[in-house]
């Protein structure tokens, strides 16, 4: 396909998104891309344009305070910035589909998700499997990650199932060295799941219960889709998160002082890569492949 | 040779240690889970054991490479519960442990030229030729003309190994055989 192909493709796929949440009463939105902060995450480095000034690399924030303001059932179709290394599966600059749900819970964010995939893929029909990774670390490793909650004890228990961890490693650096090398090896390729109980150092902004988090990812054929949750509205845990993970300087604290003022209703969320629903579409293990344009591949 | 580089510049058959333990990378890939930081997923192969493990490091980690070299050498007769491999350069013998040949004990005979690697001086395993020819002794009376049903029957080979074959093959015979799988490949004309 030449780059005006494809864009024939995208332009059909956006029109299909947009009826998608408009016959589901949500309203599109837009926010900026250009701000004075970014979403504070150690792993996504943000794209600076000048001192003090970021391109946005979701607009999670910003949906945020609309539902503050009121807003009940919203999506963007967002461009997103993030400072990765290009490969396969990644850019610097993709398309996010971002939306939430006011007064519902997860679950009803994973039935869009669910319904959103098989019109667009006509494979995988809703509804799709939990899967544990509570569970997943208990029948591997013989892990119970609730009782591992000390760096030290997990570091030890990871030791003794057979997986080599550096001593240097933080406990969530610990969890993710155990899932690649052991846990994510195992999940299925040819289907479409949630992977669900991410522990609390996992847990982004998502609400938690005790040690688990909300947060769910949505996989389809091997490729993370979708990375959603019940979203967090306490003021002084968004503020401790964000704290212990950047400066203080890049901090938003409009949010935070919304959410002190007006408080975020119960309300739940998720992100979907469109780049990669289009490569499940098309078939394509390179995100590349499905993009008219690719500027910035020559560079990598 | 032994020195460090950043996981980042991981390469296919680089000899890394971890723990104490030499490996081999057989495969490396750049993986960033949802949400997470960058790692660097390896699949190694332990030149103590021959297993081959998964591992992960974060992809700002480096790692040291071991101290492993190879060289080419001929393997000359058994002796107990050893093997006497030869330098043809410097004719300059080692006895390497049968255990430690492993399981490619069954895939060399005298003459064959094979590599020995060493990790700190000392020889830790050998890699045989990928396509070795041996002798059959011992199997079932053959079957003339059945060359193409794909029936197999068990023979064992001059080394001690077993392998299937085709029906058609007879004891005397010379069989070549792939000493990464184990399986017969073709008859050799004597």
């Amino acid at each position: 396909m030449n780059p005006w192909d494809k864009a024939q493709v995208w332009s059909e796929f956006l029109y299909q998104v947009r009826s998608f949440f408009k016959d589901r009463g949500f309203t599109e939105v837009e926010t900026p891309y250009l701000a004075p902060w970014h979403n504070l995450d150690p792993n996504i480095k943000p794209i600076r344009v000048e001192k003090g000034l970021f391109l946005q690399s979701s607009p999670e924030f910003f949906l945020k305070k609309l539902i503050i303001f009121g807003a009940k059932r919203i999506f963007q179709i967002a461009h997103a910035f993030r400072d990765d290394p290009i490969d396969e599966l990644h850019t610097k600059e993709f398309l996010i589909l971002e939306w939430y749900r006011v007064g519902e819970t997860i679950e009803a964010i994973k039935r869009d998700v669910e319904e959103l995939v098989f019109s667009f893929l006509g494979r995988y029909p809703p509804p799709w499997k939990n899967i544990s990774l509570k569970e997943l670390f208990e029948e591997i490793l013989s892990i119970d990650l609730e009782k591992n909650t000390d760096r030290t004890l997990f570091l030890r228990a990871l030791k003794k199932a057979g997986i080599k961890a550096r001593e240097s490693y933080s406990w969530e650096e610990l969890f993710e060295v155990a899932f690649l090398t052991a846990i994510e090896p195992e999940l299925p390729k040819d289907d479409a799941f949630w992977l669900v109980d991410y522990p609390y150092p996992l847990a982004a902004s998502s609400t938690c219960n005790g040690f688990w988090s909300t947060r769910c990812e949505a996989y389809v054929e091997g490729v993370e889709l979708a990375n959603g949750y019940e979203e967090l509205g306490d003021p002084e845990e968004q503020k401790k998160r964000w704290l212990s993970r950047g400066k203080e300087s890049e901090i938003d604290w409009e949010y935070i002082l919304l959410l002190k003022n007006k408080g975020l209703p119960p309300c739940a969320g998720i992100a979907l890569g469109l780049e990669r629903l289009m490569m499940l579409r098309l078939g394509s293990k390179n995100i590349h492949d499905v993009l008219p344009f690719s500027p910035l591949l020559k560079q990598a | 040779m032994a020195g460090s580089i950043g996981i980042n510049q991981i390469y296919k058959g680089a000899k890394i240690e971890i723990e104490g333990t030499p490996y081999e990378v057989l495969e490396y890939e750049h993986v960033k889970p949802g949400k997470g930081q960058a790692f660097v997923r390896v699949k190694v192969l332990n030149l103590f054991t021959g297993n081959v493990e998964r591992m992960s490091f974060k992809s700002s980690d480096t790692i040291t490479l071991a101290d492993c070299n190879e060289k080419e050498m001929e393997f000359l007769y058994s002796q107990g519960d050893s093997m006497v491999f030869m330098d043809p350069q410097t004719y300059e013998q080692i006895e390497i442990p049968t255990n430690v040949v492993g399981r490619a004990q069954y895939f060399i005979k005298e003459g064959t030229s094979v590599y020995v690697i060493f990790y700190q001086g000392k020889p830790i395993g050998v890699n045989p030729p990928k396509h070795v020819d041996l002798m059959v002794t011992r199997t079932e009376p053959g079957v003339k003309g059945d060359t193409v049903s794909g029936a197999m029957k068990e023979a064992e080979l001059e080394t001690g190994l077993k392998i299937m074959v085709p029906l058609f093959i007879e004891e005397g015979d010379i069989v070549r055989v792939n000493s990464e799988t184990g399986e017969y490949i073709e008859r050799v004309n004597k």
